[in-house]
């Protein structure tokens, strides 16, 4: 796809550019998004804002804001990563630092995962997981560390740095997502051998993240089992369930979705994609993830023309996108515990969308300089 | 390692959750697990069916007769629900529902009270108590009460026809149950989103128009009302025909019940229809009839004349005179005018058993009468072969079969029409719920049962009845009725007994060019007068006189 794009203005003339697939498909997905959260929120908008349109109309907002966030690091030139990853890098545990801090940081349902100034609430997170991308990208391909050795003194590292504020805050999706990215850098750029050990020896210390506290029990408890406290800890899995089940194949139409009564809990976030099921049946789960997986398809043809750092980023970001998408689809459509990740471009929710599109916007600007000379 | 080898790249294991995602996506919707689905209907109520809007029922002029109207119910989500806000009830719902909800209760759901009325159901809102839910409804109501209830019949709480024309034509009234989506909110409040449910109800029922013209219907029950307390009678019928098409005009039965109000209507002597459901013996009221089948048969001419003693003997029994006095010799005609039983008596005796047993069916009697009612019943009439003794005499004077007030009006209408026995009938349309009309009640003629000639001969001899006979007190003078009194004896266990009459008139006019024919029948009157003439005669010349004060017909003069 080389036709002209929306920052042509930019590029000098007959020079190649990014696939514009990479942001359409995003775009049709947020706008998707943008139609159910205000389909979902009208009745407590309504309520709790005295609109119907309060929170569809600050997603809408959100995504401008994202649109422009993706311009501007589509303008920033890669050099610039090369040099500041690290303290972009460093900048963000800062951030996630201040979430613990009482004044700051903004204790929500048991967990400190934002920070507030200016009357604007963010996730860190969301910054982490952008800048560790970048950075274990450049450390990776910069270094001639090989093995065991480039495992133990860069990959393990940052991602032990990253995950020690998540594991106070708590936050035990994003620790996951940490890893998972971590890993999934690591295997791009050295092979599968030490993230899968690593992995497999994640596993007991997971589990005992989960035992440890009794909220991650009972979640679990209710991934195995939610039948043996539906009306209690199992409450959300099988409503979840229950979305998908009413929308069966078509859907029960746009509106008439009966789980966003207060049903399903966080309908408009982290359980988007169930009421999605349920307003647009398979139908509609099919055609987000068939949106999904052609993004992904279109990002894996840019990875294969790209070499070297450019194309250890393309694979971060991509995989900075699919891996929140897989928690969170995951959790939703229980084939693991429930974390509080949103679904990508789709949830509601301003940190979530805005570095959703920066990632966007870095991927643009990879894609563009890797097929420069 | 063995990932690379296998997928080549990191990509692969990126799609292969995809696939992964794919298939889950895919099982979850459309092959749920069971519990899922039970656990989506059971949660927002959803099967909750409610009433929708029943056909209604019309009357010949399109007056509604039966319709649906918005109505509140209310009912009661235990899991929301203090058992120790039950008393606040007490003195507005029935103290059973109060006892009940004033324990923990099981489930999701309990109707509290269905169709209340405006009060009542104001009175439950200003309660305001959490668990008590309001949902609208469509409530049957029978605009003019007791009108007409025993043929309209009723239908049950949730709309299904349990009687009369309601039970009959169920299949066209009946509006499926709309399935009211009721959401709840975790927080236990409704959420009235069932504009989209209503939605998907089908274009409404059908619509039943009867024959009767409820302005005679209201002129037949107020009449019949006031004859069965000024005798202190236990039961009553009146049935009004045309006796051109057979259509049921106005049909009456006593006691009467209004289908509004739900307990009337356990009580099964009210709301017996005394007009098809019940059965007497007709007394004088048949002799026409009999006189009619003798002329017929050749049995018996006009010109003849008969002794008629007080009393003679037949067999093992005795016919006897209702007036316990001798008439002597009387002419044919003056033995209906007269009601003389004796003379009756001896023109039964000549036709052969066999023969009145058949000239009897065939006037319908003892025979299902194919109106468009339940429960009507067939008479009795015994086979020939079990006519022994007084039996064919006291068939000849009415007594010892058993008719339903329809089939001797309808009989009565043969003699009206010129003799023709026609097929009654009570519904004139129905209508599906596209308007189209799916059945038309018709004029059907069953059998020619009488000449022409013995029919006006027969009709005129009634008009004298009632200008000169037993039938006076029938007459008005502005209109020729033609008409014959009924006295019979009720039998209990095989014995007449002494003190216990149904009193009757049947008859028609203007006797020259029939408009109605007209049966009232007062089931043992009590206060002391019991014959026909006396008590049942008076009736119909109060329904007479109404309709002619209301221009129901026109006048015919007549010069008595």
């Amino acid at each position: 796809m080389r036709e002209e794009s929306m920052l042509s203005a930019e590029v000098p003339a007959g020079r190649p550019q990014g696939d514009p697939f990479l942001w359409i498909i995003p775009l049709l997905l947020a706008i998707f998004g943008i139609l159910m959260i205000f389909s979902l929120t009208s009745h407590t908008s309504l309520e709790e804002y005295g609109s119907p349109f309060t929170l569809g109309m600050k997603q809408v907002h959100w995504l401008l804001v994202g649109i422009a966030g993706m311009l501007v690091m589509y303008m920033i030139p890669l050099s610039f990563w090369k040099k500041a990853s690290g303290t972009i890098w460093l900048f963000s545990l800062v951030l996630l630092v201040l979430t613990l801090i009482p004044g700051i940081g903004i204790k929500a349902g048991g967990a400190r995962r934002w920070i507030g100034f200016a009357g604007l609430r963010f996730q860190p997170i969301e910054f982490l997981n952008l800048a560790l991308a970048v950075h274990l990208s450049r450390l990776l391909t910069t270094s001639e560390k090989r093995g065991l050795s480039a495992f133990l003194t860069i990959t393990v590292p940052v991602l032990f740095l990253s995950v020690i504020p998540l594991l106070f805050q708590p936050n035990m999706g994003g620790t996951i997502l940490i890893f998972t990215l971590s890993m999934a850098i690591h295997v791009q750029s050295r092979g599968w051998s030490w993230p899968f050990i690593a992995g497999a020896a994640g596993f007991p210390f997971f589990f005992m993240f989960i035992i440890r506290e009794g909220y991650r029990l009972r979640r679990y408890i209710a991934f195995l089992d939610p039948w043996e406290q539906p009306m209690d800890s199992g409450f959300q899995v099988i409503q979840g369930l229950v979305a998908f089940s009413n929308g069966g194949l078509f859907g029960v139409g746009v509106g008439k979705g009966l789980q966003k009564l207060n049903y399903l809990p966080a309908a408009h976030t982290d359980y988007i994609f169930a009421t999605v099921g349920e307003e647009f049946g398979f139908i509609g789960t099919f055609f987000i993830l068939f949106f999904f997986l052609l993004w992904t398809i279109r990002a894996c043809s840019a990875y294969k023309k790209a070499e070297g750092f450019r194309a250890t980023l393309i694979w971060a970001l991509t995989v900075s996108v699919l891996i929140p998408l897989f928690i969170n689809l995951g959790g939703v459509l229980k084939l693991m515990p429930l974390t509080g990740i949103p679904l990508p471009f789709i949830s509601y929710g301003g940190s979530s969308l805005l570095f959703m599109w920066a990632k966007i916007g870095l991927l643009l600007r990879v894609c563009r300089e890797a097929s420069l000379p | 390692m063995l990932l690379k080898r296998f997928g080549g790249s990191p990509w692969f294991l990126v799609f292969l959750f995809f696939a992964v995602l794919f298939w889950r996506v895919a099982s979850l919707q459309l092959f749920p697990d069971p519990r899922v689905e039970k656990q989506s209907r059971r949660q927002y109520w959803s099967r909750v069916p409610v009433s929708t809007n029943r056909g209604s029922i019309l009357d010949a002029n399109g007056n509604a007769l039966a319709l649906s109207i918005p109505s509140s119910s209310f009912f009661l989500d235990p899991a929301f629900w203090d058992p120790s806000n039950g008393p606040k009830l007490r003195n507005i719902l029935p103290d059973s529902i109060v006892a009940t909800i004033s324990s923990a209760m099981p489930g999701r759901f309990f109707w509290l009270a269905r169709k209340v009325d405006e009060e009542t159901a104001a009175k439950i809102r200003t309660l305001n108590l959490k668990g008590i839910y309001e949902i609208s409804e469509k409530k049957r109501l029978y605009p003019n009460r007791s009108l007409l209830s025993h043929v309209l019949g009723f239908c049950d709480v949730d709309d299904r026809g349990l009687s009369g024309i309601e039970m009959v034509w169920d299949k066209v009234l009946f509006s499926p149950p709309g399935i009211k989506i009721l959401a709840k909110e975790s927080s236990g409040r409704t959420l009235d989103i069932s504009r989209h449910s209503d939605e998907g109800i089908p274009a409404g029922p059908g619509s039943v128009r009867l024959t009767i013209d409820s302005r005679i219907q209201f002129i037949v029950e107020k009449r019949l009302d006031e004859g069965i307390a000024e005798h202190g009678a236990k039961w009553g019928s009146i049935v009004c025909m045309d006796p051109e098409t057979g259509a049921i005009v106005a049909m009456a039965s006593w006691p009467s019940f209004d289908p509004n109000v739900r307990e009337n209507l356990t009580n099964m002597k009210r709301i017996a229809n005394n007009s098809t459901g019940r059965t007497y013996e007709p007394g004088s009221t048949f002799k026409p009839i009999v006189l009619g089948i003798a002329i017929e048969k050749g049995s018996v001419r006009g010109s003849e004349s008969f002794n008629c003693p007080y009393r003679i003997k037949v067999a093992d029994g005795h016919i006897s005179e209702a007036s316990n006095r001798s008439y002597g010799r009387l002419s044919v005609s003056e033995i209906l005018i007269k009601s003389s039983n004796t003379g009756m008596a001896q023109i039964g005796l000549r036709v052969k058993p066999f023969d009145m047993y058949h000239g009897v069916r065939e006037w319908g009697f003892s025979k299902p009468l194919e109106v468009e009612l339940n429960g009507v019943e067939d008479g009795l009439l015994a086979t020939p072969e079990q006519w022994r003794g007084v039996v064919p005499s006291n068939i000849s004077i009415g007594q010892g079969l058993a008719v339903t007030p329809l089939h001797l009006a309808n009989a009565m209408a043969a003699i009206a029409n010129g003799g023709f026995l026609l097929r009654p009938f009570i519904v004139s349309e129905v209508k599906d719920s596209t308007g189209r009309i799916i059945y038309k009640g018709e004029r059907k003629l069953v059998r020619e049962v009488l000449s022409p000639k013995t029919a006006s001969w027969l009709s005129s001899i009634m008009k004298e009845s009632v200008k000169s006979g037993t039938g006076k007190m029938a007459r008005l003078p502005y209109v020729s009725i033609a008409g014959k009194t009924g006295t019979a004896q009720v039998a209990e266990k095989g014995e007449y007994k002494k003190g216990k009459w149904v009193s009757s008139f049947a008859g028609f006019w203007p006797e020259e060019n029939p408009d109605y024919v007209m049966l009232v029948v007062i089931g043992e009157p009590s206060k002391g007068k019991y014959y026909g003439g006396d008590v049942a005669a008076p009736v119909f010349r109060r329904i007479v006189e109404d309709m002619f004060q209301t221009g129901l017909f026109a006048c015919i003069g007549w010069g008595g």
